[in-house]
């Protein structure tokens, strides 16, 4: 058995918290153990306490069984534990040391002091194995999200792990990137390692077939066994399960959440790119685009990483300068137009929310948009409420004078949203808004954002949520618009998901099978209903 | 804004040296020059850095802004403190009979005052001279192993190393930082007033060490989670000195000697014309 945990509790010393109670798991070689729930439910102290971070560098009590390698954890050190246990982050962008490939691949086996044959015969067999060898002279900071994912991956398997746990491999990736990771860890095991990952997003994993899966709540192991049971006794409303699950539960599944949908009220364009061309210094990111986002719309932005999908919509509030073409907000060319006063009609709202939280309270936080405009402080606290109370965070205790950063992180995104809204802007711009959120989660918020505002243009990797929330696709491939049409017509167009790098998920399949013509897609419950037999 | 680390001299002279030689130069070159006094034995280092400085054949046009910067920045500070003001307190300057005064301070400025002066200039831009090959002459890989042949402890060595590699990603993340607070109406300060500017950075500063902080612990632990921090290390980086790396380190290190004989037993004062 490479990793055995019988019955253990972990209570970080810093908080007090309890984050995990009785909780087991066995892994042996050949092992792909899958460990889910929702955000906060202590699948990350699980690695820590896997890869030795825990104990060893956050402070906590550990009680039950926790062997790695044969041995206890406690009794081994970091160094000791990295030869048996191999940890990829969730960003790649914080594991990866070295300037270029080869010294990134080159980096773990140098601290275990190997000499320099032995170290350069790992490095060429595994970069040849993950498909990196191309990129070993290349300097880190200009690979792709997909490639760096890859490269930190390689770093990993250089140092010959027994196991290697992976946390949230899919939050960061567009499909065909995380695909080709999976893929990899996949094999890894088949020739006789083992893995152990953490994600919320099920459906994605099945097909490398999981052998186990371990799902927590709250610390505690609510289902360990194999994946077919799990499919069975899974809480639907915060797993997201493949759409034949849905089928086969359909008797038991709730109410779908009622995401509201835009109403055609207007015919009218809010965002129009005319001929546009996009880039980065020499570095060109889209060509000659033509595209018009109406004011009543809710529109997603699909494609892979570094396609161009950000650049396209940060073009709408001035972050970026066309170097061709013109950009129309509300028939208008934007040039006439500060940052400041498109911020009354886009309220942009960026991925990780710790890049806007400055403030010593949430009420400051709050203000200071609004400020910027010049609105009185009668306007500010009128604003403040109502954008508190569409993000539902008004039912915090003593919330205006909290500080942002002792928000839980679902609390801290939900508040970022606030923020645009506080500056009334006539339509939400969501660069990545769910990455990394569980379903409930996901759901919930989703829920409030759609119902703040008529008018929501996204930007995600998911799929799913793409198809279920948006009225209208825009996919982005190529330095260009390679679709834009509803999700149900999409779902039908079976080439184009995989030649723009995405995937048809089970509910694209179940949408092209099950349902014809255009328009918005029913909730995957609803859709899970009329299929039943 | 690009602060990539740019490696402009590889294939020259300079670059094509063991990178501890461009470390321990400069260091010889600073003992050399240190508290001289003398504006023609300084000129002569000058010319010295200089011919060091055209052997590591950085383009010119790459780093024009760089010196732009430089000499103004030493501009400044030199003649603010031996012109404008007497801060530096030069003994020989009242030996020489007074040229003129400055405006405004009073500053009595004689000859001795203007060859201190372009001492001091000259000091330190040939010091900067012997600096810009260590910025644009090292493979930014480099770095750590060079540190590290030079016994400075391993995790000291990293922490160079990583600084440059992350000062990128650093700089993306100020920038998305200053995107995120511009959407909400931040504008770079445009007051003179340092309290206030300060003040109004706080949108930026505070997320950016906020996030900084972060993501150093998380690399950190990323780092010893393969096996970083042991006694003895593996660089695959081999460095070794060849004979005209060793003829480069004599040269500056007699010259070191001999001007801080110079300076010790020689009569090192203030040229006066």
């Amino acid at each position: 058995m490479i990793i055995d945990i019988r019955d253990a509790s972990v209570r970080y010393r810093s908080t007090g918290q309890q984050v995990l109670s009785g909780v087991s798991l066995a892994v042996a070689a050949g092992d792909f153990a899958l460990v889910s729930g929702p955000s906060g439910c202590g699948k990350s102290t699980l690695l820590r306490m896997v890869n030795g971070l825990v104990p060893h560098s956050y402070r906590s009590e550990v009680q039950g069984t926790v062997n790695v390698g044969g041995r206890p954890v406690a009794e081994q050190t970091i160094r000791q534990l990295s030869t048996v246990v191999g940890t990829l982050l969730q960003d790649p962008h914080k594991q990866i040391v070295g300037a270029t490939v080869f010294s990134e691949l080159a980096f773990g086996p140098e601290n275990l002091a190997l000499p320099r044959a032995d170290i350069l015969a790992r490095i060429e067999e595994v970069a040849a194995r993950v498909g990196i060898t191309h990129l070993l002279q290349r300097a880190t900071h200009e690979l792709s999200g997909g490639e760096l994912q890859m490269v930190a991956f390689a770093g990993v398997l250089v140092m010959r792990p027994r196991v290697v746990v992976v946390d949230e491999p899919l939050a960061n990736l567009d499909p065909a990137a995380s695909r080709r990771l999976l893929g990899e860890l996949r094999r890894f095991v088949d020739d006789g390692g083992a893995a152990v990952v953490v994600e919320h997003r099920v459906e994605e994993l099945l097909e490398f077939g999981p052998t186990q899966v371990l799902y927590l709540e709250e610390g505690r192991a609510r289902y360990t066994g194999d994946v077919p049971g799990f499919l069975r006794e899974a809480p639907v409303a915060h797993v997201k399960l493949p759409f034949e699950a849905l089928v086969a539960r359909a008797g038991e599944l709730p109410e779908a959440p009622s995401v509201p949908r835009a109403q055609a009220v207007s015919e009218a364009t809010r965002l129009e790119y005319r001929g546009v061309s996009l880039g980065y210094g020499e570095r060109p990111v889209l060509r000659e685009v033509d595209l018009a986002l109406g004011a009543t719309e809710r529109v997603a932005v699909l494609g892979r990483n570094g396609a161009g999908k950000s650049t396209l919509l940060r073009a709408a509030v001035r972050l970026i300068e066309p170097s061709k073409g013109e950009v129309l907000v509300d028939g208008a060319p934007i040039g006439d137009r500060s940052v400041l006063s498109l911020a009354t009609t886009f309220g942009y709202v960026f991925q990780n929310p710790s890049q806007a939280l400055f403030s010593a309270t949430v009420k400051e936080e709050l203000a200071f948009g609004p400020r910027n405009l010049g609105w009185t402080a009668e306007q500010i606290a009128e604003v403040s409420s109502e954008a508190l109370a569409t993000m539902l965070l008004h039912h915090e205790p003593d919330i205006m004078n909290r500080s942002p950063h002792t928000l839980s992180h679902g609390q801290q995104r939900r508040l970022t949203v606030a923020l645009a809204l506080a500056m009334r802007p006539e339509t939400l711009i969501l660069d990545e808004p769910t990455a990394g959120q569980d379903l409930h989660t996901t759901t919930t918020f989703m829920e409030r954002v759609l119902g703040g505002l008529r008018s929501v243009y996204f930007i995600t990797h998911d799929v799913d949520l793409a198809i279920t929330s948006a009225d209208r696709i825009v996919i982005v491939d190529g330095g260009r618009i390679v679709a834009d049409a509803s999700p149900s017509e999409l779902a039908h167009r079976e080439q184009l998901w995989a030649d723009s790098g995405l995937r048809a998920t089970s509910l694209v399949r179940a949408v092209r099978d099950r349902l014809q013509g255009a328009g918005t897609v029913p909730h995957p419950f609803e859709l899970a209903r009329l299929t039943h037999p | 804004m690009d602060v990539t680390p740019r490696y402009l001299g590889g294939d020259s002279f300079l670059g094509r040296r063991d990178p501890r030689v461009l470390l321990l130069v400069p260091v010889f070159y600073l003992v050399a020059v240190a508290r001289l006094s003398d504006l023609r034995v300084i000129l002569l280092c000058g010319l010295v850095a200089l011919a060091y400085y055209l052997s590591a054949g950085i383009p010119w046009r790459a780093v024009r802004a760089n010196w732009a910067f430089v000499l103004t920045l030493m501009t400044i500070t030199v003649v603010v403190n031996s012109v404008f003001t007497d801060a530096l307190q030069i003994e020989a300057a009242a030996e020489a009979p007074t040229l003129f005064s400055m405006p405004v301070t009073g500053n009595a400025v004689s000859t001795a005052t203007l060859s201190y002066s372009a001492t001091l200039l000259v000091r330190f831009v040939s010091l900067a001279m012997m600096g810009f090959p260590v910025a644009f002459c090292i493979a930014p890989g480099d770095l750590g192993v060079t540190f590290a042949r030079l016994r400075v402890s391993q995790r000291l060595a990293f922490g160079v190393d990583l600084t440059f590699r992350f000062l990128p990603s650093t700089a993306a993340r100020m920038q998305e930082i200053v995107d995120a607070q511009r959407v909400r109406g931040y504008n770079h300060p445009r007051t003179s007033n340092p309290v206030r500017r300060l003040k109004s950075l706080k949108p930026i500063v505070i997320p950016l060490t906020v996030n900084s902080l972060i993501d150093a612990e998380d690399t950190s632990n990323a780092m010893d989670l393969r096996g970083f921090g042991a006694k003895h290390r593996t660089w695959m980086r081999e460095l070794a000195f060849d004979r005209t790396d060793y003829l480069v380190l004599s040269g500056f290190a007699a010259l070191a000697a001999a001007l801080l004989a110079f300076k010790i037993f020689g009569s090192d004062v203030v040229w006066v014309p």
